[in-house]
């Protein structure tokens, strides 16, 4: 009975926006958090699984729903969803990251210092190449971590510029010079395969 | 089926209470705190900023670099540098507190560190200090920071131009003469009895004679003369 009404409930929230879920989480509603758990499981766990290695992948989502749940009366309910939660997501895979040492992390990177030209535009037509599809396949688990995830948010996960911007919290052209040298790094990386 | 354990364990942990949510009233006070420690810190940068200032121009520091490549080295040695890295430290904390907000991260460090620089150093030199209170501005400034005592400037009022002498009178009420004002490299000729002058050189204890390397008149309103004035005669028109 009371998973039945749980699904009824469920499915009448399927056309309700994230906003709106979330606003109605911000007043304790859990079957409202349900379904954006639902609606991000599986991006969540890709994500996570691609940006900070497989085996962690679901202690990083179920670390980002419940801090997302504790944190929710900070989320604004007038701005876009998926990069607040993804920003969460961020600070968990680079917490289990740092802690794992596997990879090294820079506290501060250059790339954040100047200014560099934005062209998004040029990233989105080589997004649906063969070439790029088959490069970021391959070797995409091969980059550092700070190439690597703007590559996943942009190609797998479809994010702009602008939202990577507020994920990871570094200028848009920052996102565009690092897209640019990831592609130039997994370019170098099949060149030396080949 | 782990990834539904998961939710599933999530909405137990929520509907058992277990797992509840922050208060906006805890993300408003978090705010506020970090406001706070914004405009605090700033201030603190302003202030200090203002207080270099003063004492730059009290002390006669300020102008030494007139006086050539000595006097640009003796600038750099005087210069209370441990207040430059207490406002470098305070700025970077000012900037990575700001950088948690999207107008400020979504521009490049060089652009958002180089607005609060400047902004900071704008607000800090138009911050005249002796304005706020006149215990302020007539602090003693810690000696560890500011350098103390005889320095490589002097600041004096000529009381008289006998031959190639100057004869001047410092803030202690001390009569010094430099003895050949032609062989001091940076001298100013314009120099009259009742001038200010600011002398880069050191004073001989034995005869309070000066070994000058530069002479130049002041206007009083440069010098943030202390009050009650420290000239006999001086008023400090810049007040």
């Amino acid at each position: 009975m009371k998973a039945e009404d749980g699904a009824v409930r469920t499915s009448a929230m399927e056309d309700v926006s994230d906003a709106e879920l979330a606003r109605r989480v911000q007043h304790e509603d859990v079957e409202a958090f349900e379904e954006l758990m639902n609606r991000y499981k599986e991006r969540l766990t890709r994500y996570a699984r691609r940006f900070a290695g497989g085996l962690d992948a679901d202690d990083i989502v179920q670390e980002t729903f419940v801090k997302a749940y504790r944190n929710i009366r900070s989320f604004n309910t007038a701005r876009p969803f998926s990069p607040w939660l993804y920003r969460i997501a961020h600070n968990e895979a680079i917490n289990f990251i740092r802690r794992a040492k596997r990879e090294p992390l820079a506290v501060f990177d250059l790339d954040v210092v100047f200014p560099h030209a934005a062209g998004e535009e040029d990233v989105a037509a080589d997004a649906s190449s063969r070439e790029t599809g088959e490069l970021l396949k391959r070797f995409v688990g091969e980059l550092p971590p700070k190439y690597r995830e703007p590559i996943v948010l942009y190609y797998f996960e479809e994010f702009s510029y602008e939202a990577i911007s507020d994920i990871m919290r570094i200028p848009k052209g920052t996102v565009a010079i690092r897209l640019k040298r990831a592609k130039d790094l997994l370019r170098t990386k099949l060149r030396d395969r080949l | 089926m782990k990834k539904n354990n998961i939710l599933e364990r999530i909405v137990t942990t929520i509907r058992a209470g277990r797992l509840k949510q922050r208060s906006r009233f805890h993300f408003i006070l978090q705010t506020l705190l970090l406001a706070l420690v914004v405009v605090a810190a700033s201030a603190a940068v302003v202030f200090i900023i203002g207080w270099v200032r003063l004492w730059l121009h009290r002390s006669g520091v300020w102008f030494l670099p007139g006086f050539g490549l000595r006097g640009w080295q003796l600038f750099i040695g005087s210069f209370p540098w441990v207040t430059v890295i207490v406002i470098g430290a305070l700025v970077i904390a000012v900037e990575v507190l700001l950088r948690r907000y999207g107008v400020v991260y979504r521009r490049p460090l060089l652009y958002s560190l180089g607005a609060v620089v400047c902004l900071l150093i704008v607000a800090g030199v138009m911050l005249d200090v002796r304005r706020l209170d006149t215990r302020v501005a007539d602090f003693d400034m810690p000696g560890t920071v500011f350098r103390r005592g005889e320095g490589p400037v002097i600041i004096g009022q000529v009381i008289g131009l006998p031959d190639d002498r100057i004869v001047l009178q410092d803030a202690a009420g001390r009569t010094l003469i430099i003895v050949n004002k032609r062989e001091v490299p940076f001298f100013s000729d314009d120099v009259v009895v009742g001038d200010m002058v600011v002398v880069g050189g050191f004073v001989r204890d034995r005869d309070n004679t000066l070994d000058a390397f530069g002479i130049r008149p002041v206007r009083r309103e440069l010098l943030y003369l202390p009050r009650p004035p420290a000239f006999p005669g001086a008023d400090t028109p810049d007040r």
